[in-house]
């Protein structure tokens, strides 16, 4: 518990500090291209009550969402198929290296010339974007099951479901936990870019905007009230998630 | 009565040597017979087999020729088996463990609450096996195994690798159990002491391709001390008359 409350006062502290240092640096270079801490929080009130910010990271995050599940729910399929199935491994192993090293950027550019400049284009390189990760993680996961409690549940009779639910699973949520994260933060980047490159709306598109007119300020205020959806996701569901699935290693 | 009947058993198992598909024998045309409610124990170098029987009698390992017939019918929870190592699931509590082996009937009895009191554990219902010792996991898995009242138990080498004392204890609470649940029970060891502590007979078996050299009966009053004078005694007896026997040599 002491250590718990230190480490929350070094962490508090450690953002003091970085708040301190941008204010002190940017009052000494005094430019409208490196704004003060107090000038973002302006623009992010502004942006929030005036202009369009609240709508905009509502658009972003559901874009970024929709890509998540649907990179998840394909990759974890995917990935435990070629963790069971040798033959399929060894069959779609160069496909996901390809996938893993493709350039976003060539993703995005393919998907809106094959798709149109829609949502569906987007989400849908996201999803490659996001896919060959999932699946590296699901299928590594799949691999390193440990089959001696399978034999446990054999022996007792244990049914097909309380197999998946009580011994596979389990083994597989750190992998599950690993993607989510990594998925999340890969994700919303990649969602940016997309926006900024072919869409009308959403974070990505105000940032192009905001640079177009050099408002360094609220291209600041964009990422900052991203950047602070993101780790709320992080710290009010993932993590809470991840202290439910994983307590018993503690 | 019969519980077991193994019939020209042939068991081969297939490895990669140097790209080479290789086979080695395991039981070639092998027979044995074990009487309902008897304690055998099966002696024999190791990587002779023993534990590979054990596992063909359980119905884990199915890829044999030969015909294993079991009299109890063990699709229905009636089999109890304690591996090498606990293999608790780590991500279930100690109850939870019990639970999960146990039989509708054995949840409506409340049978693995009267386990872990029987088991001294009641404390360790809510812990996490990996907060456990070694001694403590060994009387989870021991509570696992009696959970629902089996009539066939098969034990691999249940308590090596933990300490003399502790693992004395639990062999005296696990044969006292055994005896008075009326159980078939077959222990594979290469101790030849534990041997003799547990069994009506010992089975002693050749290196592999593994065949029976030896059956020899115990007729020692019970309860039994592995140090007992008694215990002693078989021991330096079945040594004097056949001094290579735990090579597998007669």
């Amino acid at each position: 518990m002491k250590k718990n409350t230190r480490d929350w006062h070094v962490r508090v502290a450690s953002l003091v500090f970085l708040i301190l240092a941008w204010s002190i640096s940017s009052y000494f270079i005094n430019s409208r291209l490196f704004p003060q801490p107090l000038n973002v929080i302006q623009s992010l009130i502004y942006n929030t009550l005036e202009g369009s910010l609240i709508s905009d990271c509502y658009i972003t995050l559901t874009r970024a969402l929709s890509a998540f599940f649907i990179a998840m729910i394909l990759g974890s399929i995917i990935g435990i198929s070629l963790g069971r199935f040798k033959r399929w491994d060894s069959f779609f192993d160069s496909w996901v290296i390809l996938g893993l090293n493709i350039p976003a950027l060539v993703v995005a550019i393919m998907c809106y010339i094959w798709l149109g400049m829609n949502d569906l284009a987007l989400i849908t390189g996201v999803v490659i974007n996001k896919l060959p990760l999932v699946i590296i993680n699901l299928r590594e996961g799949t691999k390193a099951i440990d089959n001696s409690y399978i034999q446990v549940g054999r022996v007792y009779q244990l049914s097909k479901f309380q197999v998946i639910q009580k011994i596979i699973l389990p083994q597989l949520y750190p992998y599950f936990l690993a993607s989510t994260r990594s998925g999340l933060s890969l994700i919303w980047k990649i969602v940016l870019v997309f926006e900024l490159l072919g869409r009308s709306s959403g974070v990505g598109f105000m940032l192009s905007l905001n640079f177009q007119m050099f408002d360094i300020a609220a291209i600041l205020a964009y990422s900052l009230a991203f950047i602070t959806l993101v780790l709320l996701i992080e710290y009010l569901i993932v993590a809470p998630i991840e202290r439910k699935v994983s307590g018993w290693r503690v | 009565m019969t519980e077991i009947e193994i019939t020209n058993l042939s068991k081969n198992f297939q490895y990669t040597e140097k790209d080479q598909n290789k086979i080695f024998e395991v039981y070639n045309d092998f027979n044995l017979t074990i009487n309902k409610y008897e304690f055998v124990s099966i002696v024999g170098p190791s990587g002779c087999g023993k534990s590979t029987l054990l596992q063909m009698i359980a119905g884990l390992e199915k890829n044999y020729i030969g015909e294993i017939k079991c009299a109890t019918n063990l699709n229905n929870k009636n089999l109890g088996y304690m591996f090498q190592t606990p293999r608790l699931m780590p991500w279930l509590t100690v109850l939870e463990n019990l639970k999960i082996c146990a039989s509708e009937e054995s949840i409506k009895n409340n049978s693995p609450q009267k386990y872990l009191d029987k088991f001294q554990l009641s404390d360790f219902s809510n812990t996490y096996p990996n907060r456990l010792s070694g001694g403590m996991r060994r009387k989870v898995s021991i509570a696992r195994t009696f959970i629902n009242d089996p009539d066939l138990i098969l034990l691999d080498e249940p308590f090596t690798s933990i300490d003399l004392p502790v693992a004395n204890a639990l062999r005296e609470d696990f044969i006292l159990k055994a005896k008075e649940s009326n159980v078939t029970l077959i222990l594979v060891t290469h101790d030849l002491k534990e041997a003799i502590m547990f069994a009506d007979k010992i089975v002693f078996l050749s290196p592999r391709p593994a065949k029976i050299i030896h059956q020899h009966q115990i007729d020692i009053e019970r309860p039994r001390k592995l140090d007992g004078d008694r215990v002693i005694k078989e021991y330096n007896s079945i040594l004097s008359n056949f001094p290579n026997i735990l090579e597998g040599k007669i």
